[in-house]
């Protein structure tokens, strides 16, 4: 018997496309943004939110995973954007090759926000790196105070988490201070911002932080 | 279930491995997975079973070396170990950090006849 050392990356491929995509958004100075959450705590709802402040103010992509149908990306075209849909068909993440298959379809020269939207699901989009400059985890507040507990790796690879749908606080017993100081347990240090996609609801702030860190 | 997609890359990459090294059979591969990445190892070991049914790769076993989460303190330059994911300095409690290991998902060596 025999030991071969190999020391090899598993996900060495997924890394090198990430890298190459990355390398060529910063060329193209354009700022892209992942975002995860589990399956429907409000990525589309916050992006359609984002388009209706930002449309005319700076060119937006979007690019959409879901494991089937293409609702959210006709959900999204209604506004002047660039979408493209990813289907997954069953796979629960995306990975940086459907990225960049997805990039083909959309005219780099005029943007400068990408959006990601991932497949909603808090596990496996984790560990793949799709190119992205900020990585962002929405959050609903009827899903569980401790659900960054639940979750570390995932909150824990997030630069800002958004905690969404505080219009329905005042009927529901959760409490948002306790998510709050789960999230920070996690992260320490983490951004956190409070958004309702139906009220319309902290947007702006999010806006706000979307373009201070374009530049 | 991205368990799938992962042992299908452990299994393309220590095919491709075994056909350039000329290997007859292999009896193990190793793995280090780090506390960061959202692995669950019987989950994977599933996979690579129903994915090596019928190769070179049936009946290879899967082993997996457990990677701590280590930070390492910007403010006082501290190595610490993060027991449960709360990432705060042992010496001097600063959040801010560096990571120094935790996210590893690498195939570290094969064990073969
Ligand atoms: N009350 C309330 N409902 C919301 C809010 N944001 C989203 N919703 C509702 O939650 C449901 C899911 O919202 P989506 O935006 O589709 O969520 P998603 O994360 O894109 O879902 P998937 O793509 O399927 O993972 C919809 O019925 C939305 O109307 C909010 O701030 N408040
Ligand atoms: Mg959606
Ligand atoms: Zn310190």
């Amino acid at each position: 018997m025999k030991v071969i050392e190999l020391e090899k990356k598993v996900l060495k491929r997924n890394d090198e496309i990430a890298e190459e995509i990355r390398e060529l958004y910063k060329q193209k100075g354009i700022f892209t943004i992942n975002l995860v959450s589990s399956p429907g705590a409000g990525k589309t709802s916050i992006l359609e939110n984002i388009c209706q402040r930002l449309e005319s103010k700076v060119n937006i992509g979007i690019i959409v995973g879901d494991v089937e149908t293409e609702n959210d990306a006709k959900r999204l075209s209604k506004f002047n954007v660039q979408t493209v849909q990813i289907i997954t068909n069953g796979a629960c993440h995306l990975d940086a090759k459907m990225v960049k298959n997805a990039m083909e379809k959309i005219d780099l020269d005029k943007l400068d926000i990408l959006f990601i939207e991932n497949v909603g699901n808090l596990v496996c989009p984790t560990n793949y790196d799709l190119g992205e400059e900020m990585r962002i985890v929405i959050v609903s507040t009827t899903e569980g105070d401790d659900k960054p507990l639940k979750y570390p790796p995932m909150f824990h690879s997030a630069d800002v988490a958004v905690i969404n749908k505080i219009d329905l606080l005042p009927n529901l017993p959760s409490n948002i201070d306790e998510m709050k100081k789960n999230l920070l347990k996690i992260k320490p240090g983490l951004k956190i911002l409070e958004t309702s996609a139906y009220k319309g609801t902290g947007i702006d702030a999010l806006c706000d932080l979307l373009l201070l860190k374009k530049k | 279930m991205h368990e799938f997609g992962i042992a299908q890359n452990i299994f393309d990459a220590v095919s491709k491995e075994i056909e350039k090294r000329e290997v007859s059979k292999v009896i193990s591969i190793k793995l280090e997975v780090g506390k960061l990445t959202a692995i669950v190892p019987s989950a994977l070991e599933f996979c690579f079973e129903s994915l090596a049914e019928g190769t070179p790769l049936d009946g290879v076993k899967l082993t997996f070396i457990d990677i701590p989460l280590k930070m390492k303190c910007k403010k006082c330059g501290n190595i610490y170990e993060v027991e449960d994911y709360y990432c705060i300095c042992t010496e001097c409690s600063s959040i801010e950090y560096e990571l120094i290991s935790g996210d590893e998902l690498i195939i570290k060596q094969i064990e073969v006849e």
